[in-house]
């Protein structure tokens, strides 16, 4: 009864889609040059303010006009308004800063705005703040500008009550790596707190330095096992085995013990992984030549050079890509 | 009535494509022939759309009819005659109602499903006399109990599927779902809970690499071959080096050469990720199994699967006929057909009523007319218990969730059975139990009756976990004052072979049937054996002499697989078979409805790729001199 | 734009066939009813949005897609149905005897607290001549009084009426209870939002 033909309607949806984009495009060369043009000519009003918001409505990416946003608002509006209205037209400000980010959370201009207009914010609500990053960062635990934020927001929070959160902020890392550890944010802001905690103590797990490195080889080791081919994991190893915070506060020998007993551990993880795969794991090896390096640094030494001079041949057939990069190290490396 | 021949769907289907032939002529003629009788059609004008492009191509719903009464009989004349409104069918029906052909779905039934239906007690309780009666093709066996003293509950409290599934969240019928907006009249709940059953044991699984990390009992080397295994699985098809070997081999057997996994892995990702019968299951055939559940994984959340409220196949059914009627199929329950002239194509049905059939009539087994001679030959068994218990079972369940899967894998049971017995739990938030209920589904794929005696076993064990689980630690106390010192382990995962329960359970209900289906059990999720079904069940079709089911095409029963698979690929394959190609089906490309300028929170899924770009640039400081 | 909650409120049609059930609600979501809201036509159901006194409502408008017409009006029509719009024609006594039946229907197969608005439409057929009339106002008032029903008289083709209905229907729309702070609804918290389009997400979702 309803003899409607509704297929192929894709051909002349397209069409009409393709017309009303075209549309679309030449409203915004127009705003867009409208707007350049008020800004060359230093127009600071409610107007331009209006018009940079339509123009960052289509395209929050366009820092130029978030650059002209901020003199608008300093020349403008932090000159016209009192205390009272300032703080509404802030709060109106991060409204619209948020719509934005939920629609593209990684725009670093949105973020950088944010963050200036926090600044100079009179009354700014930092525990809601860090609600918010809170937020995004559990729809996305790998954005790195969230994770910058909140060390932003952390920071204020720290100098408003002067109390430090460093070690919630470290608990709040392991949270995140333990859902995923595929996370350089996440691991990250770990080696940014672990000095903090190792001078200040607050838990008898950062009492000692060895302790707490200990622990956090083996914690790594977990996640070396479960994924050798994740880089974020070696790139956090050897972090642990060449920061300061470490060498600094261990004698020589625990710190040799535990560079020797870690490269057994790698290499044992790199043989399963040839036996399987037929190849060595690239992580592996450049950790292993990492550690061995270190070894013949610390003890003054050269008994892994030819050890390390192989390796890096070795590399440069598993990682072609990089092949220029072994070439170059292993010229260096013996001079 | 002009006489004049219609083109045929496959003819109009060419012609529209290549938009050359005025083909729509005579199509055209037949729309106003006063069959039809419907003026609407004019005013929404897409009938002539293909030569008018200054209308807006949109989708216009099913008010037209309205306008107008509505005649009280059947059109003379339809393109396709579809009887049976289950899961397949509907998905047929909608999909050539959107592609233009004019349909008539009935069903013998007083409801809609069919043999996929959610049906309330009252419903059960026919249905069970008629299974019996053996008037019902595709079930048999079946045994009702409901116990006295539970008059408070009323029929309609409840709405139990006759094939319970759930829906991996990667798949092609929630892609359908979505794209046809059926989803929209449905809602869905998340599912992660997969528990398995060993050494009298109720096991958690660790199949996602948090759990893998953060899980202590796992071994190093563990860890690692499972999260290799894994890696692996998902891209499986493109690693063909690996596994060719073992093209013919059990599952099993390549776990445990390829991947060094151990029987506690290998059984984990066969019967829970994999949801397999046994252990016979062929590697490629499992690898299947496991990615569908691997890649379902945080497309919508922390769970690889849904399931439908208020009814499984049975609700999802009704809302692909709704969207057929929309798109203008006529629905007529209570109709059944009584034959069919493939000579004249002439459809009569039980209230004397006849259609002409333009293309085909589809048919499902068990809407068959009487003394039909052409039913394709059912060989394979399901076994289902389906209980409705007093209890709410929350113990069983992840947080916010309502549901979960337990699996019984192969000698697990009392037993020794060696087909698996699958069981979903469904709580009252479900939709389809009354509250402080809970409905168990188990099934299996065993035959006779070891498999009765297999499902008995499974829920026994289930009924001592469940009470376990659920008393409390004071009466613990007293059960285990005799040294064990268990007070603390009552947990799932904690043995309970010495639990003598204190409490019985109680039951509102308890049904047992068999169902029967063409499809073999393990191939379920390969599209081939769809097609190959429905040319040999239909290739006899015109020998028997005034059978009266000649000339039709029956579609398959459904099978005994526990999730949605198979099922778009049986629709698809028949659509085939009537338009020609499935290249349009479903090709209806609907206007954007208004949800996008309502805030859904923070979402921002789509630009997950783009994390690991952003991330190097602090690598850069990060890892400073210890890059190599 | 407003923060506010917008609830939706699935609205169920049902009378005898040609009595305008489908203009009353073409009318309704055609109209200059809301300032530049156009219709939204989908497959699945009409929406139309409007603000009532300090809400937001979303009428999610099911036609029974003529499946009513042999009887075969699945369990899914009436599940969850806020708000139902049982339609007569003042000029066809048989309509309002059909209205009668789809009341009792309603009470039998949809929620108990579910919003009914009887309306008898084609006034304006009356309006151009009285004697067209053959159901009384006093009857189709009577029968929402005893049944607890709003009433109103309407005429989709000079749309007299057709907002108020809706409007009725809004104004009796309990408020969205448990909004949370965050302003999520806490009732449909578990519910998988299949809104969110995930169709482009390919197939690195899993977990590794």
């Amino acid at each position: 009864m309803h003899n409607v033909k509704r297929q192929h309607l894709s051909e002349q949806v397209k069409k009409q889609r393709q017309l009303k984009d075209a549309n679309k495009i030449k409203s915004y060369k127009a705003l867009q040059s409208q707007v350049l043009q008020l800004k060359n000519e230093q127009q600071y009003n409610a107007e331009t303010f209006k018009l940079s918001t339509d123009l960052l409505y289509l395209n929050p990416e366009f820092y130029t006009i978030w650059n002209y946003r901020r003199d608008i608002i300093s020349n403008y509006y932090q000159k016209q308004l009192s205390k009272e209205e300032l703080i509404e037209f802030f709060n109106k400000e991060l409204g619209f800063i948020m719509m934005k980010l939920k629609e593209y959370p990684k725009v670093y201009w949105i973020w950088n705005h944010r963050v200036w207009i926090l600044e100079n914010h009179p009354q700014v609500d930092w525990e809601f703040e860090l609600g918010i990053v809170s937020k995004l960062l559990t729809m996305d635990s790998r954005n790195f500008h969230g994770w910058h934020y909140r060390r932003f927001i952390i920071s204020k929070l720290e100098t408003s009550t002067g109390e430090s959160l460093a070690l919630r902020e470290f608990d709040y890392t392991t949270e995140k790596i333990n859902k995923d550890f595929s996370n350089f944010s996440a691991w990250h802001n770990r080696t940014k707190l672990i000095p903090i905690l190792l001078n200040s103590k607050p838990t008898t797990r950062f009492e000692s330095s060895l302790g707490f490195l200990k622990e956090e080889l083996g914690y790594l080791k977990n996640a070396m096992y479960t994924d050798p081919q994740d880089q974020s994991v070696w790139i956090y190893l050897r972090w642990l085995l060449t920061s300061d915070i470490f060498i600094k506060t261990l004698d020589k020998d625990t710190y040799i013990g535990i560079l020797e007993d870690e490269l057994k551990n790698v290499k044992e993880l790199n043989e399963l992984e040839t036996e399987d795969n037929g190849v060595e794991n690239n992580w592996c090896l450049k950790t292993i030549v990492t550690i061995e390096g270190l070894l013949d640094k610390t003890k003054n030494e050269t008994k892994f050079t030819d050890e390390i001079e192989k390796s890096l041949i070795r590399l440069k057939d598993i990682d072609p890509l990089r092949k220029n990069r072994y070439t170059y190290l292993s010229e260096n490396y013996f001079k | 009535m002009s006489t004049e021949r219609r083109p045929s769907i496959a003819e109009r289907r060419s012609s529209t494509t290549t938009n050359t032939r005025p083909q729509f002529d005579s199509h055209l003629s037949t729309t106003n022939e006063t069959i039809y009788n419907d003026g609407g059609n004019q005013q929404h004008g897409q009938g002539q759309g293909q030569f008018s492009t200054s209308r807006r191509p949109s989708v216009v719903p099913h008010l037209a009819g309205l306008e107008k009464p509505l005649p009280e009989s059947i059109p003379e004349q339809c393109d396709v005659v579809i009887a049976g409104t289950g899961l397949v069918e509907s998905i047929l029906a909608a999909a050539l109602a959107w592609q233009g052909s004019n349909v008539l779905h009935i069903d013998s039934n007083d409801h809609y499903g069919d043999n996929t239906a959610t049906l309330t007690i009252d419903q059960i309780k026919n249905w069970v006399v008629k299974v019996n009666k053996n008037e019902i093709i595709g079930f048999k066996n079946a045994l009702l109990y409901i116990p006295s003293g539970n008059e408070l509950f009323k029929s309609k409290d409840f709405g139990l599927d006759l094939t319970p599934k759930i829906l991996f969240a990667k798949s092609d019928l929630l892609s359908l779902l979505i794209k046809s907006r059926v989803y929209k009249y449905l809602e869905f709940l998340p599912l992660s809970s997969f528990h398995f059953f060993e050494n009298d044991n109720f096991e958690k699984m660790s199949n996602t690499k948090q759990d893998i990390f953060t899980n202590q009992s796992l071994s190093l080397l563990t860890k690692r071959s499972l999260m290799k295994f894994i890696k692996f699985a998902i891209d499986w098809e493109n690693q063909p080096q690996i596994w060719e070997s073992y093209k013919k081999k059990p599952m099993e057997i390549f776990l445990n050469e390829q991947f060094k996994l151990e029987k506690p892995q290998i059984w984990e990702l066969i019967f829970s990720i994999g949801l397999c019968n046994n252990l016979k299951i062929n590697t490629p055939e499992a690898l299947l199994r496991i990615k569908r559940y691997l890649i379902s994984f945080d497309v919508y959340g922390n769970f690889p699967v849904m399931y439908s409220k208020y009814g499984g196949a049975g609700e999802i059914s009704q809302g692909f006929c709704r969207s057929a009627a929309v798109a203008g199929t006529t629905y007529k329950l209570n109709t059944k057909l009584e034959s069919f002239d493939p000579k004249n194509k002439i459809a009569k049905f039980s209230d004397n009523s006849r259609i002409r059939v333009n293309e085909q009539i589809i048919l499902s087994p068990s809407q068959a007319p009487n003394n039909a001679q052409n039913i394709p030959k059912q060989e394979y068994e399901i076994q289902r218990l389906t209980v409705i218990v007093k209890k709410t079972c929350k113990e069983w369940f992840e947080n916010g969730e309502s549901a979960s899967i337990v699996v019984f894998p192969s000698g697990s049971l009392s037993t020794n059975n060696s087909e698996a017995v699958q069981a979903l739990i469904m709580s009252e938030e479900t939709g389809i139990t009354a509250p402080d209920t809970c409905v168990w589904y188990l099934s299996t794929t065993e035959k006779g009756l070891k498999g009765r005696h297999d499902l008995e076993n499974a829920l026994k064990k289930m009924e001592n976990s469940i009470l376990r689980e659920s008393s409390d630690l004071n009466n613990e106390d007293e059960l285990f004052d005799n040294g064990t010192g268990i007070l603390n382990s009552v947990k799932l995962g904690q043995s309970f072979k010495d639990f003598v329960p204190k409490e019985k359970i109680q039951y509102l209900l308890k049904l047992y049937y068999i169902q029967k289906t063409s499809i073999p059990h393990a191939d379920v999720v390969k599209p081939s054996i769809y097609k190959k079904n429905l040319d040999n069940n239909n290739n006899t079709s015109t020998e028997n002499k005034d059978a009266p089911d000649n000339g039709v095409i029956y579609s398959t029963l459904p099978s005994s697989e526990i999730s949605y698979d198979g099922i778009i690929t049986a629709a698809k394959i028949l659509y085939e078979k009537i338009v020609g190609s499935d290249d349009d089906f479903f090709d209806v490309d609907f206007e954007d409805d208004d949800e996008n300028d309502e805030n859904n929170g923070i979402n921002n899924k789509n630009n997950d790729e783009l994390a690991f770009d952003d991330d190097i640039s602090e690598t850069v400081e990060f890892a400073d001199d210890m890059e190599l | 734009m407003s923060n506010k909650q917008i609830t939706p409120v699935k609205l169920v049609l049902l009378g005898e066939a040609a009595v305008g059930k489908s203009s009353l609600v073409l009318r309704f979501v055609s109209n200059d009813f809301q300032e530049n809201k156009e219709p939204t036509i989908g497959a699945a159901f009409l929406t139309q949005r409007c603000i009532i006194g300090d809400k937001t409502i979303k009428f999610e408008i099911w036609d029974t897609a003529g499946q009513e017409r042999f009887a075969s009006l699945a369990p899914m029509y009436y599940r969850n149905a806020q708000a139902a719009l049982v339609v007569y024609d003042i000029t066809k006594p048989a309509s309002f005897i059909k209205a009668r039946h789809w009341i009792k229907e309603l009470h039998e197969q949809a929620s108990k607290d579910i919003i009914i608005a009887l309306v008898g439409n084609k006034l304006d057929v009356v309006e151009e001549d009285e004697s067209n009339r053959k159901v009384a106002y006093e009857e189709g008032e009577t029968l929402a009084n005893e049944e607890g029903l709003i009433f109103l008289e309407t005429s989709a083709k000079t749309s007299f009426n057709v907002k108020e209905v809706f409007m009725n229907i809004g104004q009796k729309i309990p408020n969205p209870e448990n909004v949370t702070a965050s302003g999520e609804q806490g009732r449909n918290d578990a519910r998988v939002d299949l809104n969110v389009n995930n169709d482009s997400v390919e197939n690195n979702g899993c977990n590794c």
